[in-house]
């Protein structure tokens, strides 16, 4: 039975869930799930049945680089080939 | 979501989001219910921090003091309900989250022509969706489950709210996820098994339980067609001239509608079909003609559309 971590402690911490992940962004889980299995955003898993977790920071930034290409009109796959921000 | 809230502000800002602000419903009840349940389970949640998780046996004293305060929930009298309403709207309303606006059914031309004003809470769309998503993240996901996310999932759960947020195939990764999680850890079992129904309700939920079966259908790309068993939203007639026009400008003419009576309106496209999301849920949308007396109104009938 574990606790759900405060945005303080979420916002101090390197790695994040996906639903962290979700709060912080503000973006649907669904969303980045599809990002996630598009190699979109890179993912950290100790063991194959492991939880999958996200560095923070990078992951924030990929995820408001990928809304901002999609905003301006930009597909999916356009973005996999630019591949980082 | 920049601020933390509390277990019963954050089930207040899903449950209360498109419920009516100036009369009563089942549904309201069930979600004020709700929220008076997530007040006792905040006490619980601080002493079990208190008590480092100690009591953590299913005849624990606090366990013990929990169950008997769920179970006075089922009879929560009105006045008590009202003054829980109040507050935590109160709160959420001075933070900027939670705002009356007019009620979507209250642009039924039913209500239009009868000069009913209604009113319905609606929830800063960001927050709703953060909050929604985060729950979503962590119970469809393989990994650990947090005491909150559980909480907000029982309580989602017996107030009818769960499949507003959750599509069938969810619904089912959640129970599967559910029963692992309460075999493994003796509260989320506990809780999972604490009910604060209506009776009544229970009763249309047993007999909406054989509708369902025949009901469950995945056809239209992933639509849920499980029947929930509280009525959360109701669909509506919007009348205009619909001779002569075509699918994209019937459309056109709901949305400009809505907006102008201050609805948030958004154009879906869901597999081969476009719905439409107003405020925070969908809604699809069809051509109707209805009898008044003798004489036929033209105009759209707007359909709830679950996940």
């Amino acid at each position: 039975m574990s606790r759900q971590r405060s945005l303080e402690k979420i916002l101090a911490s390197e790695y994040v869930s996906i639903g962290e992940l979700a709060r912080l962004t503000g973006c649907r889980y669904s969303t980045l799930k599809f990002y996630t299995e598009e190699g979109l955003l890179p993912f950290e898993q100790a063991e194959e049945n492991l939880t999958r977790r996200y560095r923070r920071e990078e992951s924030v930034k990929q995820v408001e680089w990928i809304r901002r290409l999609r905003q301006e009109g930009k597909s999916v796959p356009e973005i996999k080939k630019r591949g980082k921000p | 979501m920049r601020k933390e809230y509390t277990l019963s502000q954050r089930f207040a800002l899903i449950g209360l989001d498109g419920q009516s602000a100036s009369h009563s419903s089942v549904a309201k009840r069930a979600a004020v219910r709700g929220i008076a349940a997530a007040v006792i389970l905040e006490r619980f949640l601080y002493q079990e921090e208190e008590n480092n998780g100690q009591d953590r046996e299913p005849e624990g004293r606090i366990r013990q003091e929990l169950a008997a305060a769920l179970a006075k929930i089922k009879h929560l009298n009105q006045k008590k309900a009202k003054e829980l309403e109040k507050e935590v709207v109160r709160q959420l309303e001075e933070d900027g989250v939670l705002e009356e606006v007019p009620d979507l059914l209250g642009c039924d031309m039913t209500y239009v022509t009868s000069g009913i004003h209604l009113t319905m809470y609606r929830s800063d769309e960001k927050i709703w969706l953060s909050l929604v998503e985060q729950v979503k993240g962590e119970i469809l996901e393989d990994g650990p489950v947090t005491l909150e996310c559980v909480c907000l999932l029982w309580l989602l759960r017996e107030s009818g709210c769960i499949h507003e947020i959750f599509s069938v195939r969810e619904q089912e990764r959640v129970q599967e996820r559910m029963t692992a999680l309460s075999a493994a850890d003796r509260f989320y079992d506990f809780l999972w098994k604490q009910e604060f129904h209506k009776d009544m309700e229970l009763a249309i939920r047993s007999f909406l339980k054989g509708k369902r079966k025949l009901f469950r259908n995945p056809y239209l790309a992933g639509i849920n067609l499980l029947f929930p068993f509280l009525d959360r939203r109701q669909s509506i007639f919007i009348d205009f001239v619909i001779l002569g026009t075509d699918v994209k400008q019937r459309r056109q003419a709901v949305e400009n509608y809505l907006s102008e009576q201050g609805h948030y309106v958004e154009e879906v496209r869901r597999g081969n079909e476009t719905l439409i999301r107003i405020n925070n849920m969908y809604y699809r949308i069809w051509p109707k003609t209805v009898v008044v007396g003798r004489v036929p109104v033209q105009g759209a009938s707007l359909t709830p559309v679950y996940q």
